[in-house]
């Protein structure tokens, strides 16, 4: 720790972290990760307490997008909506750093040319594949087989792979178990791909081995299944051995039950937070933290927000990192100031496309109980099964209307 | 937003939003989403939010609650 402490302590003078308009006196606070959570975050603590020196750290000068990936893939949409440049954030400059560790005693974080000070750090780092998890899934696997699941070249790997799919191909895809970003990404994505499928390739099949038998807004991907995609895709639950336990390195697709072979395999691998917040996981792989502070259970002065932090029903999401941040934000403002902060109420809401003009949505509404986030009992739920076309319809405008929002309220 | 056919919060009077929360509530408003959202919020939660979101605060579109 000793020699930790002194290197940290030769770096700080690194030109570029040198901010002589900072007020003397005021709390330093260091926000990692300029995703929907970070950028969300750094805007709403200068917006809560413009005194506060606020530093967003950022390796990557664009943000790219996982909502709406699903879209690319299916060749719905271009890669072009899903960047994001990061620019002043409501008045908060990005540091254009990589964060490499974090000496809680000292209160640093050391970046890959200086560290910075703080007082209360945010991480938001979302989350790193588990290519430790499934034998023969390693980041070499990863580019032949695509995850997809981290937005970027490897949605455009993906994409191009199923436009390069042969007439009567197969497509597989892997859905890891609980808990990982996106509950229901898998099932939109197995929506929109059997969508591709049958307008493009209608002989080509789409595979879909789950890690569980049970998954977010299941009744209603499987009414639309069975109505919209009957022959072209089929799902097999764990129960029924749809576990995947490995990757050959010719693609073939191992499970208890037996080996699958397909033209197009994408693995949707385990996850867990972003490798800089790995100080702050329990062996989970994940962040506990308090649901009204969104403080580290393991290590005080350190908040934890988005994909990476765990605190009770709330799912992985934008738009709960969004409500996070902001949640969190308020906290360590009044933290900083002596205050106490105040209960939240917390919201979430999923959209999944099931094919262009139809979408379903899932929501909950969050309070703490007994130190986690908890659903408030009558709240939330999904979309009616029985729902009419016209408000599938409406929803797949929304869930436009929600992108556009959200987009603009954390990177606009 | 403008066009999409979802209501801007901000700005919007208190009465008005607690009215509608209300509507939401009960089943008065019909609703794709806001039914679902609008039961987990307390009639005191629901002036509270109300009463933010009609502030100058809540129209940078940053604020915290």
């Amino acid at each position: 720790m000793t020699t930790r402490r002194a290197l940290l302590g030769g770096t700080l003078a690194a030109p570029f972290l040198t901010r002589p308009g900072r007020a003397a006196g005021s709390a330093r606070v260091v926000v990692v990760g300029g995703g929907y959570g970070g950028a969300s975050c750094a805007r709403a603590l200068h917006a809560a307490d413009p005194r506060l020196d606020v530093t967003l750290v950022e390796p990557n000068p664009e943000y790219v997008s996982c909502p709406f990936s699903n879209h690319v893939v299916a060749g719905l949409r271009d890669m072009d909506g899903q960047r994001f440049v990061l620019r002043s954030l409501g008045g908060v400059l990005p540091v254009n750093a990589r964060a490499l560790a974090i000496d809680p005693a000292a209160r640093e974080v050391r970046l890959d040319g200086g560290a910075l000070p703080y007082d209360r750090l945010i991480l938001s780092p979302g989350i790193e594949m588990r290519f430790d998890a499934l034998p023969g899934y390693d980041a070499a696997a990863a580019e032949r087989f695509p995850h997809a699941w981290s937005a970027g070249p490897q949605t455009l790997l993906l994409r191009q792979q199923l436009a390069a799919l042969p007439d009567e191909g197969t497509v597989l895809m892997s859905v890891p178990p609980n808990p990982y970003r996106c509950p229901p990404g898998p099932y939109e994505r197995a929506s929109l791909i059997a969508w591709f499928l049958k307008t493009r390739k209608p002989r080509a099949k789409l595979l879909v081995l789950d890690a569980k038998d049970a998954f977010s807004k299941q009744k209603l991907f499987q009414a639309a299944w069975k109505d919209l995609y009957p022959d072209t895709l089929e799902w097999v639950g764990q129960s029924a051995g749809g576990t995947v336990t490995g990757v050959d390195p010719d693609g073939t697709v191992q499970t208890d039950f037996g080996a699958h072979k397909a033209d197009v395999v994408n693995i949707i691998p385990p996850q867990r937070a972003g490798r800089i917040a790995s100080v702050c996981a329990d062996r989970s792989g994940w962040c506990p933290v308090d649901p009204v502070t969104f403080e580290s259970r393991i290590v005080p002065g350190i908040h934890v927000i988005g994909d990476a932090a765990i605190m009770g029903a709330m799912p992985k999401s934008a738009f709960a990192a969004n409500a996070q941040a902001k949640v969190c934000a308020a906290a360590v403002a009044a933290l900083l100031s002596d205050a106490q902060p105040e209960e939240p109420r917390l919201i979430n809401t999923c959209y999944s496309l099931v094919k262009p003009g139809y979408a379903i949505s899932v929501a909950g509404v969050y309070r703490p109980v007994r130190g986690v986030l908890a659903d408030i009992e009558g709240a939330g739920g999904t979309s009616a099964l029985d729902a009419p076309p016209e408000t599938r319809a409406l929803e797949a405008k929304y869930a436009e209307a929600w992108y556009h929002t959200i987009t603009q309220q954390a990177f606009g | 937003m403008p066009g999409t056919g979802i209501g801007v919060l901000q700005g919007r009077p208190a009465e008005d939003t607690t009215a509608q929360m209300e509507a939401f509530r009960s089943g008065a408003r019909p609703a794709t989403l806001m039914n679902r959202i609008a039961r987990g919020f307390s009639p005191d939660e629901v002036r509270a939010l109300s009463a933010w979101f009609a502030t100058p605060e809540a129209n940078t579109g940053t604020g915290t609650p």
